[in-house]
């Protein structure tokens, strides 16, 4: 069961990761290839803050968007100027930047040894959580807004899944569907008998129960946004930028504030990992890590809610499929980029918006 | 023991020969991105998989040197071309833009590395071509393979000089590269010229690895870098002429080695990336700004 819930603690995380890259990319079409630098700066932030102050959760959240949003904020308004293969190159750059500047910091960021024994458990208990029922209330009004979600799954109409026409692509769509509804509304009702019946000092379910609730609630500020007059400005400005500064738009608060608010979002995946995992090091946030999220996101679909959501389930339940196969290890890493890569080249021939997108890369 | 002036000289030298030999990358690089338009991040790994042809064909099946460059040559040239006929022209074909092509890229450099890791593995390797001298001028040290490499490069560089400023085909190049619709209305097959234009800078990409190769070995991740600092090189430089890259890859070594003699050689990229961005913030055509396509 632990095993279950890393997975669904890391879905959690891409989640965070691809929706705050999907407001930047397909939402209002910058495209950004130094997602990790922010991603990084988040962790190693939550990372030195934690282990040099003493701080709790409800003081380290607000501290990290400031600081990550404030940073962001300074970077976006340098090169936002820019535009295509230049703005791309800069982020690039900004990401390098970063990078070398983890791994050589040594008085602050230890450099290449990583920043271990992170502990968000004592956070935790630093707040006056310990008592069990508030922790049994939270979890109450988690599952609930969990039974919702899982309504809405169930209500989904099948006929906007592409290729509905054929019947047995249409029968075993509804069969997994269906399936998955079971699953989760098992796991929600496991997860109610296990808090009133457990104590709950246990890691996984306190970062199970924080990475869900972030994670929802990033997905809910950014379905807002998208749906907002807000939103709508950021997709003209995607589609035509002179147009849309034509009818009095300001191009560079836009772009500038998508550019903050997605940093921003970047530093709270940064914030449960490096919680989660307490350790890291400078590669985890590599530019490796930039193309990867980006890629989760290309192949899941950008300029909608639900495609960044399918990308990172699809990308972080795929190599556990491999790993299912039974393919040795030292193989089995090379082989699962490979797929990627071939994956990335597909999308891109075939159907440029992704699996449930509805942005193509064109123009 | 030695004085500073004499260590400053010392990590000059070698990063202007190390510069010579990134300029190729430069140049090639410069090549493709300004008559193309593409973004084309596979290069890093054209630059990453050439020297493991050369370990392939001279380690491995122990063929003599100069045949073992040759065919591992015309393997790179092979690879770069068919990635081009598989991938960049039908998205062209298309009119797909150009942030599609870069996506691809990635695609491609993506499998392209986890193909070499997966055939010869994680480690760095080194080639064993028995030049291991090193010479003595005036206080400073250079070893003969440094040599090589400084006499090679400036050999290609003249070669590149003379094909692209005096042979047909660079004239057709140039005309693309200077004004793209103006060379399609007067009947250029731009489509034909990609093609030699890909050879050409591929085959900069392969001498510029091997360079490297025989001096400190190769890895997997070696591209990525290596290619950074080419495209760095290139901004810096400006789309002037074909030369401007190796201007820029000049500014940025002088740089780099102010950067090591203060601090350490760990910083280079920190310094790297922010000349960058003060470059496309204050300047983004370079140094020798002309107005052409793609900019």
């Amino acid at each position: 069961m632990s095993y279950l819930i890393h997975i669904i603690i890391m879905i959690n995380i891409y989640t965070i990761l691809c929706s705050a890259t999907n407001l930047l990319v397909g939402i209002a079409g910058m495209f950004s290839l130094g997602q990790a630098a922010f991603y990084g700066m988040g962790a190693y932030f939550v990372a030195v803050v934690l282990v040099k102050f003493n701080l709790n959760l409800f003081q380290i959240i607000p501290l990290v968007i400031l600081f990550v949003g404030l940073i962001g904020f300074i970077i976006g308004s340098i090169i936002i100027r820019l535009e295509g293969d230049f703005f791309v190159l800069s982020t690039l750059g900004f990401q390098l930047i970063v990078y070398t500047i983890l791994y050589n910091w040594y008085p602050v960021t230890n450099g290449s040894y990583g920043i271990s024994s992170i502990n968000l458990r004592e956070v935790i208990s630093n707040i006056k959580l310990q008592d069990i029922i508030g922790i049994r209330i939270i979890g109450c009004i988690f599952s609930f807004n969990l039974f919702v979600l899982i309504y809405k799954t169930y209500k989904i109409k099948i006929e906007n899944i592409p290729f509905y026409n054929n019947s047995k692509i249409k029968y075993f769509i509804i069969f997994v569907k269906n399936l998955l509804v079971l699953l989760m509304s098992i796991m929600v009702i496991w997860y109610l008998v296990y808090i009133f019946t457990n104590d709950l000092f246990n890691n996984l379910f306190i970062y199970f129960t924080l990475s869900s609730i972030l994670s929802l609630s990033t997905i809910m500020i950014i379905s807002k946004l998208i749906h907002s007059p807000y939103g709508r400005v950021l997709k003209a400005m995607r589609d035509d930028p002179i147009s849309c500064t034509s009818l009095g738009k300001n191009i560079t608060f836009l772009k500038i504030s998508v550019f903050t608010i997605s940093a921003s979002m970047m530093s709270i995946a940064g914030l449960i990992l490096a919680s989660y995992i307490s350790y890291i090091d400078p590669t985890i946030f590599n530019l490796d890590e930039s193309i990867y999220i980006l890629s989760v996101l290309i192949i899941g679909g950008s300029g909608n809610i639900k495609g960044p959501i399918v990308g990172a389930i699809f990308m972080v339940l795929f190599p556990e499929l491999l790993r299912l196969i039974g393919l040795p290890d030292s193989i089995a890493a090379n082989l699962r980029m490979i797929s990627y890569g071939v994956l990335l080249i597909l999308t891109m021939n075939y159907f440029p918006q992704g699996i449930a997108g509805e942005f193509k890369f064109r123009g | 023991m030695l004085d500073k002036k004499m260590v400053f000289l010392q990590i000059l030298i070698n990063n202007l020969i190390l510069c010579s030999v990134y300029s190729l990358m430069s140049l090639g690089f410069s090549l493709y991105y300004y008559t193309t338009g593409v973004f084309n991040l596979a290069y890093a790994t054209i630059f990453m998989i050439s020297p493991y042809f050369l370990l392939l064909f001279f380690s491995i099946f122990s063929i003599p040197l100069y045949i073992s460059i040759i065919l591992s040559l015309i393997l790179t040239i092979l690879i770069a071309l068919s990635i081009e006929y598989l991938i960049y022209l039908p998205l062209m074909r298309k009119k797909a833009s150009l942030n599609i092509s870069m996506i691809s890229s990635i695609g491609v450099m993506i499998i392209l590395v986890n193909l070499v890791i997966l055939i010869f593995g994680n480690e760095s390797k080194i080639i064993d071509t028995r030049i291991s001298e090193s010479n003595e001028l005036g206080g400073l040290i250079f070893s003969d393979r440094q040599l090589i490499q400084l006499i090679t490069s400036i050999l290609i560089i003249i070669i590149y000089h003379i094909i692209i400023k005096y042979t047909q085909i660079g004239l057709r190049i140039r005309a693309i590269n200077f004004d793209y619709y103006l060379s399609q209305i007067f009947g250029l097959n731009s489509f034909k010229y990609q093609i030699y234009v890909v050879i050409i800078s591929s085959v900069l990409a392969f001498s510029a690895s091997i360079l490297i190769a025989i001096d400190v070995g190769m890895d997997p991740y070696v591209g990525m870098p290596v290619f950074l600092f080419a495209v760095v090189a290139m901004i810096i430089g400006g789309n002037g002429n074909f030369y401007s890259p190796i201007i820029g890859s000049l500014i940025l070594s002088l740089l780099q080695s102010l950067v090591t003699w203060k601090f350490s050689s760990n910083w280079q990229d920190a310094v790297t990336f922010p000349v960058l961005l003060l470059f496309l913030v204050l300047r983004p055509n370079g140094i020798f700004y002309s107005k052409l396509r793609g900019v």
